[in-house]
């Protein structure tokens, strides 16, 4: 019991993440019958579609363009900052922050992680390493939506009687664009409202907001 | 409130299994969406 209460957050998001993802392969698997049934073709197994890349490239361009929210909000969030915003920094706290704020180096408490206390690449990469790996997971799942995506494209060409394009044309389609695009645009916005909303909206009782009575002005994180 | 594990109790099995349960979700995720279109599917 008090192992799921310590990890109570991540649970409750890896099971929605499980039953949505279930619950799109459902409805797409229908779909996509549907369309074949238009097409005079016969409805393909479940199996068969989620090992498609039909499915792939409907999950890859979402992911995709979550990490690239969440990498582009770590990295803007060291240099700009926004006043009376809580997912802010106090101005003037812009910057990397020195060794003895950060706790690295000769500033490394005796609890602090290894590589925090090391020196040269060691300590620079793991200062940076959730940036890094949301990065990676970002350009992986993009390369995963262009290879899927290429594939769909050619099938349905190939259904018109219309020649394959390779993966280099495919990057410069429309339809690459449009997808990738088309969840870029909600992202920055879902980001955008959410540190200015949070400057005069609040949420009692959640991290992501600031205190219920902390003036507007103030930021949630305050510099020592 | 006291289910909870302090802090000052020092690190604990439970958030290490989190932290790789996550990672392994990405890397599975991330290798089959790369592997499908790959081979063609």
């Amino acid at each position: 019991m008090r192992q799921l209460r310590d990890n109570a957050l991540s649970l409750v998001f890896g099971a929605l993440f499980v039953l949505a993802l279930v619950g799109q392969s459902v409805a797409g698997w229908f779909e996509n019958n549907e369309r074949l049934a238009q097409h005079g073709m016969p409805p393909e197994a479940f199996g068969a579609f989620v090992t498609s890349s039909d499915f792939v490239v409907d999950v890859a361009e979402n992911w995709q363009s979550e990490f690239l929210q969440f990498f582009l909000f770590i990295a803007a969030t060291i240099w700009f900052v926004q006043r009376g915003s809580p997912e802010s920094k106090k101005p003037g706290d812009e910057g990397p922050g020195t060794d003895e704020d950060q706790m690295v180096g000769e500033h490394a408490q005796p609890d602090s992680p290894s590589w925090a206390r090391a020196r040269g690449i060691r300590q620079t990469i793991f200062s940076n390493s959730l940036l890094l790996v949301m990065g990676t997971v970002f350009l992986l799942s993009w390369l995963a939506q262009s290879l899927a995506g290429n594939v769909v494209m050619n099938s349905e060409n190939a259904e018109h009687g219309q020649p394959s394009i390779p993966w280099v044309e495919y990057i410069g389609t429309p339809d690459f664009w449009n997808r990738t695009l088309q969840n870029w645009q909600s992202e920055f916005l879902a980001v955008g409202a959410m540190i200015a909303l949070s400057i005069f909206l609040r949420q009692r009782g959640s991290s992501e907001s600031k205190p219920v009575g902390l003036p507007h002005h103030a930021t949630a994180t305050e510099s020592e | 409130m006291d289910e909870f594990t302090p802090e000052e109790a020092g690190p604990r099995r439970g958030e290490a299994v989190v932290f790789w349960s996550w990672i392994t979700v990405l890397a599975v995720g991330l290798a089959y969406m790369i592997m499908i279109p790959l081979v063609g599917r």
